[in-house]
């Protein structure tokens, strides 16, 4: 026996693998890119940025070495809030398109297609498992047929917002692998337009893999292209350019319109073409920082002044296990080791019960925070999540303090205890911190984790003066954390509101954010019917206490067919406002007809909605869960017999276990089976007698990551930065390292250097001593592997 | 005379180059030779023929358990059926005449493969059985002398087939094919090395190889002719092969290829998952993993498929054929179809049975002396201490058994299973299932342990804590050595958890110590068992067997069980007078406490592979991987 206690599953295409791979195809039956058997022979990028909206469209083609017919699992990793709009395989010379149908008719045609030994790729939103939601965040489809010596040409097209934050602004690709060895583009191309109707400045593209042609570098527009051969995609494509400070507070609208409605849907079935379409509007503006100069947008760091007191409510659920835990813990260590002296908090945890770390807010002092680091660590995690619970206890000890105060929730918000419908919880929440005098309502700052985060109900609890960060379980927090952490100690522009006059002249008018800063972008989406001239905007709100106002005039057109995002996003956020409606008031027919209708014109998933992305996918089991020595697989209701063959020569049928609709057996592995990836092969044979092949993966990981540090030196002096590198086992996921006193920092690998590396910043105000630098490896089993060193602060 | 002289010098210089000739001859004869036997040396393989005598003074008794059928023969004009459990002997009319067991009558490992021939070192025809780890058994109907090669490699058998001049092929799992000559063991060919086997057929000059991943290779004319899917196979693993004159069928677990004169010809039985094939004139039988037995027709153009008896004919083994029709060996029995009949008809199956299955992970006695059975993989027995009749449990949650604990204060039993925590009540009843909905930190639970007011409950994800404050569960994130527990071992308010990556000592519900292996004198990080010895702690691990820990956190090593053993999950049992370790392929480690003396037990177990150990009413009992003994105490004598 029994390796097999030791094993874990994974799907070929594992999710949890998968943190940042910009379209790879990885041959049936092999867990990484094999360019001797499917290479990427070209890949033409191209990014439209046109004032904050990102068109990326990517196009690959595959070339097959081997003598044989290929498949392959095509994988991308999307950013947090990035779309899938367009996905399409060629077939030979025909170009087959996916399609957004309703979910109900998307789920039919998908059964009917598997009933004939057809796959067609069913792209959703909205599922409740965890492992099921991570599927919106890598999108992946099964490509197949791909001919011997031929090629295969795949297309792939997403929107995301770039958002403008202390006027600075940042957009990236995800190229570089984090989860699979770097594939090399035989012939790589990148098309890049950069469009802002506020002036832009200190435009940089720092790739050094793709270095940016410029072809045009004006505050306007930016046009710049790369070209190359054999090009090894080592690094994300990433772009950076501030906005000019001299254009804040001012208030750009730009428009679209286009009278002539579009071509018909094939599957309308009496389709009139209209010549007296909508159009469409944005109005967008960059907040300055008024009267108060000392905290000028771009100034981050800087704290608009007073101490703070913050109370931190934690999710230790059972549901926070794992990555969502360990984010929100350092999110929590961060936050609290750069809390200033004069600041206070306190800590509350909380799963179906809350448990205080003190009974009211103490000073935040390192003794403080260490030992509210300890209590997290010494605490259990329990089932249920009481949410209210938690929120009502913040807002006790919230209304016995005193000082700027932050509610600042560290959650998944999947609330399974008390109130639970979001609308109610949200309105629950409303009330009751509107209930408090003014001088003891806290600025609700939510920090989200997960995949499967609540993100509409941790929007809506974000209302009461405060702000929404969320971040996937796979992707590189750093920066949102940042993000995050910048705005604490600063205030929301209060009462942001935005008005057109005449009012008639627009409708259905959306803010696309919940709440903004001195340096962001705020921006609106709104509709019009007819042209008119001269139809006034303007923006109010509070600044530092002050009222602003921000106006502008600008002509809603006849026909102008630039800018030929807004019609999308000004659906998403009318969408974005359904669901919402859908959250507080309940479903209604109308508010579904017109969500299915808007994401069918404007191809984005919904929860309402699926994408069928591929026809031309073989049937294949859509889950094996973790889980050991134990394999578990989900098949369609069709599949009568699962078998499965271990490459250690054991055949093994699979139980069906009804209640939870999976197919189960255990297996001992041979005690000569070497750690690593192992495949295990399946034979599924449906109602109508076909059979049908799958190869997973496994992983033996019988040992625990080994570490090991390498330091130049011993000693440092405080505020130096400790410069890391770190070998660790080739089945290390994530490696963290630690220092008393200073915020933990993720390490990454790096080709060039051959090992892991990262900066750890050593606080100005660390008391010189002794210290233990610890660094934690973490592998897919979630074993766990650290070393730790002593060294020496100096003042 | 001159012409004399001629001839004389002419034959002197002939019989010196013929003298030269038959030198060069010699030398270079010589060398042949000599190369010859280098590369023979080099293939040969050591070995022993011995008699095989089963152990005496076996003192364990068999709690008997299913049969598996897996080869069946003719054989002295007795039926002979092997399976992993031994070797029995059926009359004409069915009865069984003689049973030899593994562990007992035959060495402790799996029967695999079984065939009828005649050996170079015999000469009437034998029975020859090929082991999983033992080598070869030849049986001539009083005796067994057992072929055992020296590399555990070649001991490690797949497939048999007697050929002619009393030759015998033997395939591996890792040394490809082997020939056995009666004076020797050797690889067949360097082509045929290297490789798993799964099936045999044809003969020493004309051979189809089988394998497990590398297709079917053909081996004729003194080379091999491989065959993959981009040659027609339907799947690379080849499960079986028939041959009928010209033509060969291969068998894969998604259809049969057809050769005809050792060319890819078709495909046939397209989605079967074939397991056995039997060539009728026209048609094929072709016995299935999970479809019974179908009728192949070899005529039609669209071959059309019937299937039959899918149900009864579950895991179909091996045809037999006879003048009066065909017979089929499944896992559960032997049935017929005469020649000119319909249906199979069932003419033996297993005998009768206490237990449900052979394969046991878990065992438990009760405060009432019932004993608790727990299955890899088909639920648990309850077995009452009064009788035989024992209780089958087997449903969706216990299914895979890893660990019975039965609480004297309750009256209940908790049984750890991989989905979910169980409650059973003394009879067996269900009471409760504990998942993670209800606040497990996993479904799986790989161990449970009674501790301090509640339970402790181990995962492969972390352990929680179960009481009537209700379910906290903690990890590495909350300070455990690693998240993978297998074992629990409790003493007071004292919990040491044993994981992959080390031991956590917990002490009124909080860490105390994390031990690893290096600095703290463990040799091993991956622990599979803990139990409290005395003042100490035993500490059974995988790969570096059994180690102590005083109270003082010191590791100490012992003689014998500290070794390149790996001890089972949760295989191991304390009695006042010994400690008891089930390891995976060394057998049962017991120490006698009193004289501080490990001492290993392998005579009478049906396997070396000892999953699970308990103790009642004077007995101990010994779950292995393929069945249950029980010996009376005080006759284990370490």
């Amino acid at each position: 026996m029994n390796k097999t206690l030791a094993t874990i599953f994974s799907l070929l295409i594992t999710p949890i693998l998968a943190f940042a791979d910009g379209g790879v195809l990885i041959p049936r039956d092999k867990a990484q890119p094999d360019p001797a058997i499917l290479s990427l022979e070209e890949m033409e990028i191209t990014v439209q940025i046109d004032n904050g909206d990102a068109r990326v469209f990517v196009r690959q083609v595959f070339a097959n070495h081997t003598a044989s017919i290929e498949e392959g699992n095509y994988v991308f990793a999307l950013a947090t809030g990035a779309t899938v709009s367009d996905f399409a395989v060629w077939d030979g010379p025909t170009r087959i398109p996916a399609v957004i149908l309703e979910r109900k008719r998307a789920e039919e045609i998908y059964n009917q297609l598997k009933q004939q030994s057809i796959d067609p790729g069913l792209l959703q939103m909205g599922e409740r498992g965890a492992e099921e939601a991570k599927r919106s965040a890598i999108f992946s489809a099964r490509i197949v047929p791909i001919p011997a010596y031929g090629t295969k040409r795949l297309e792939f097209e997403y929107h995301e917002s770039i958002p403008v934050e202390n006027l600075k602004s940042h957009f990236a690709i995800p190229l570089r692998p984090d989860a699979y060895q770097a594939q090399a583009a035989r012939h790589l191309r990148i098309n890049f337009e950069l469009r802002s109707a506020h002036a832009m400045n200190n435009f940089q593209a720092a790739a050094k893999a793709f270095p940016l042609k410029l072809d045009e570098n004006s505050p306007h527009l930016i046009k710049g292209h790369f070209e190359g051969q054999n090009v090894s995609l080592t690094e994300d494509f990433v772009a950076t350019f501030d906005l000019d400070r001299a254009g804040t507070d001012t208030l750009q609208v730009i428009t679209h319109r286009n009278p002539i409605s579009a071509q018909p849907s094939p599957t309308e079935t009496a389709p009139i073409r209209s010549n007296n379409e909508p159009g469409f509007f944005a109005a967008e503006t960059l907040l300055g920082s008024g009267k108060s100069r000392s905290a000028a947008p771009g100034d981050t760091a800087k704290d608009a002044g007073g101490s703070k007191t913050l109370i931190i409510l934690l999710d230790t659920s059972l549901s926070m296990q794992w990555e969502k835990l360990e984010r929100s813990y350092q999110a929590l260590e961060t936050l609290l080791r750069t809390l200033k002296p004069g600041d206070k908090f306190n800590l509350i945890l909380f799963n179906s019960q809350t448990q205080s770390f003190q009974s009211a807010p103490i000073l935040a002092d390192s003794g403080a925070v260490q030992r509210a680091l300890d209590f997290v660590r010494a605490s259990r995690l329990r089932g249920g999540t009481d949410l209210q619970r938690a929120l009502d206890e913040g807002l006790r000890q919230s209304s016995n303090s005193s000082g700027k105060l932050y509610l600042v929730l560290l959650s998944d918000g999947g609330a399974t205890r008390g109130t639970i419908q979001n609308g109610k919880l949200a309105a629950w929440y409303e009330t009751a911190w509107k209930r408090l005098p003014e001088a003891s309502r806290p600025k609700t700052y939510i920090f989200g984790v997960g995949d499967d985060a609540n993100l509409p109900l941790l929007k809506m609890l974000a209302r009461e003066d405060g702000v929404l960060e969320s971040v996937l379980s796979t992707e590189p927090m750093d920066f949102k954390l940042s993000s995050f952490l910048s705005k604490i100690g600063r205030s929301p522009v209060g009462q942001l509101q935005f008005s057109i006059a005449p009012e008639a002249a627009v409708n259905s008018v959306y803010a696309l954010q919940d709440s903004a800063f001195s340096g962001w972008m705020a921006t609106w989406v709104g509709r019009f019917q007819k042209a008119q001239p001269d139809v006034a905007f303007t923006v109010r709100g509070v600044r530092d206490g002050e009222p602003f106002a921000i106006s502008t005039k600008a002509n809603l057109p006849r026909e102008s067919l630039d800018h030929a995002q807004l019609p999308r996003l000004w659906a998403r956020a009318r969408v974005d406002a359904l669901l919402e409606k859908i959250q507080r008031e309940g479903e209604d027919q109308a508010s579904i007809d017109e969500i299915i209708r808007l994401a069918r014109q404007y191809k984005f998933v919904t929860p309402y909605t699926s994408f069928l992305a591929v026809p031309r996918a073989l049937l294949r089991p859509r889950v094996i869960r973790p889980g050991d020595p134990v394999l578990r697989v989900k098949t369609d209701e069709s599949i009568v017999s699962v078998v499965a063959l271990f490459p250690f020569g054991l055949v093994q049928k699979l139980r069906y276990l009804s209640d939870e609709d999976t197919w189960q057996t255990r297996f001992f592995a041979p005690k000569d089976m070497q750690d690593g990836t192992h495949s295990v092969r399946l034979v599924l044979r449906d109602r109508a007698g076909h059979t049908y092949r799958e190869a997973k993966t496994f992983v033996i990981a019988s040992k625990t990551p080994v570490v090991q540090i390498k330091l130049d030196q011993k000693r440092y002096r405080r505020g130096q930065v400790l410069d890391l590198k770190v070998a660790a086992s080739q089945s290390t996921r994530t490696l963290v390292a630690r220092l008393e006193g200073a915020a933990p920092v993720g390490l990454k690998w790096d080709s060039k250097a051959g090992v892991n590396t990262g900066l750890l910043f050593i606080p100005d105000q660390m008391i010189p001593g002794t210290y233990r630098l610890t660094v934690t490896a973490e592998d897919i089993a979630h074993n766990m592997g650290s070393q730790g060193v002593d060294i020496e602060i100096v003042p | 005379m001159g012409g004399n002289r001629k001839l004389t010098f002419a034959t002197m210089i002939g019989a010196a180059l013929a003298m030269v000739g038959v030198f060069v001859g010699w030398r270079a004869s010589r060398a042949l030779h000599q190369s010859a036997q280098e590369i023979h040396s080099e293939r040969e393989i050591r070995f022993q023929l011995r008699p095989f005598l089963p152990p005496s003074n076996v003192n364990f008794e068999v709690v008997s358990a299913p049969d598996v059928f897996l080869r069946a023969g003719r054989f002295q004009n007795h039926l002979y059926i092997a399976g992993p459990a031994g070797l029995s002997e059926y009359d004409q009319a069915g009865t069984l005449l003689r049973q030899f067991e593994v562990g007992r009558e035959l060495p402790s490992s799996p029967l695999v493969d079984m065939a009828v021939g005649t050996l170079g070192d015999s000469a009437e025809p034998e029975l020859i059985l090929g082991t999983a780890a033992e080598g070869i058994l030849v049986f001539d109907g009083r005796r067994f002398r057992q072929i055992y090669a020296a590399d555990v490699e070649a001991r490690s058998i797949t497939a048999i087939l007697p050929v002619s001049a009393g030759h015998l092929l033997i395939g591996t799992k890792k040394r490809g094919v082997l020939l056995y000559d009666g004076k020797q063991i050797r690889e067949l060919h360097p082509t045929l090395s290297n490789l798993y086997v799964q099936a045999l057929a044809g003969s020493e000059v004309d051979l189809w190889v089988g394998t497990l991943s590398q297709g079917v290779l053909h081996w004729h004319a003194g080379t091999s002719e491989s065959f993959g899917e981009e040659q027609g196979l339907p799947d690379r693993q080849v499960q079986a092969i028939a041959l009928a004159g010209d033509k060969s069928y291969v068998g894969t677990p998604v259809g049969l290829a057809e050769f005809d004169r050792g060319r890819f010809s078709r495909v046939l039985g397209s989605g079967l998952l074939v397991t056995s094939i039997f060539v009728n004139a026209d048609d094929l039988l072709v016995g299935t993993e999970d479809q019974g037995v179908v009728h192949v027709p070899l005529a039609a153009r669209r071959p059309g498929l019937n299937a039959q008896g899918a149900t009864k004919l579950a895991e179909v083994q091996q045809f037999l054929g006879t003048g009066d029709g065909v017979y089929v060996l499944t896992r559960n029995g032997l049935f017929e179809l005469p020649a000119h009949g319909f249906g199979w008809k069932e003419v033996l199956k297993p005998r009768p049975a206490v237990l449900n299955d052979r394969n046991i992970s878990a065992l438990a006695a009760d405060k009432d002396g019932q004993l608790w059975i727990g299955y890899f993989d088909r639920g648990l027995d309850l077995l009452p201490g009064a009788s035989t009749r024992v209780l089958h449990v087997e449903n969706e949650h216990i299914f895979c058994v890893n660990r019975i604990w039965p609480d004297a204060k309750s009256g209940t039993v908790a049984v750890a299973t991989a989905n979910g925590l169980v409650r059973m009540g003394a009879s067996g009843s269900q009471q409760q299932v504990l998942t993670r909905a209800d606040g497990l930190i996993a479904d799986h639970v790989t161990d449970v342990a009674p501790y301090r007011d509640g339970l402790a409950i181990a995962t492969p994800v972390g352990l929680t804590f179960l009481d009537a404050n209700g379910a906290r569960s903690m990890y590495v994130f909350h300070g455990l050595v690693n998240n993978h527990v297998y074992a629990l071992g409790v003493s007071g308010d004292d919990l040491m958890v044993g994981t992959l990556g080390g031991l956590s000592e917990i002490g009124r519900g909080e860490i105390r110590t994390n031990y690893t292996a290096g600095a703290s004198g463990l040799k091993q990080n991956w622990i599979t068992a803990v139990v409290p010895v005395g003042d100490e702690w035993m500490v059974g691990t995988y790969g570096s067997g059994i180690m102590g820990l005083d109270r003082a956190g010191r590791f100490h090593a012992f003689e014998k069980a500290t070794a390149e053993v790996e001890i089972n999950p949760n295989a191991m049992l304390t009695t006042a007078r010994l400690v008891l370790a089930g390891t995976l392929g060394d057998g049962l480690y017991v120490y006698d406490r009193e004289k501080a003396r490990w001492a290993v037990v392998q005579d009478g177990l049906p396997s070396l592979n000892v999953t699970a150990l308990a103790e009642s009413k004077g007995y101990i009992y010994v779950g292995t991987d393929n069945g249950l003994v029980r010996i009376q105490e005080p006759r284990l004598q370490p």
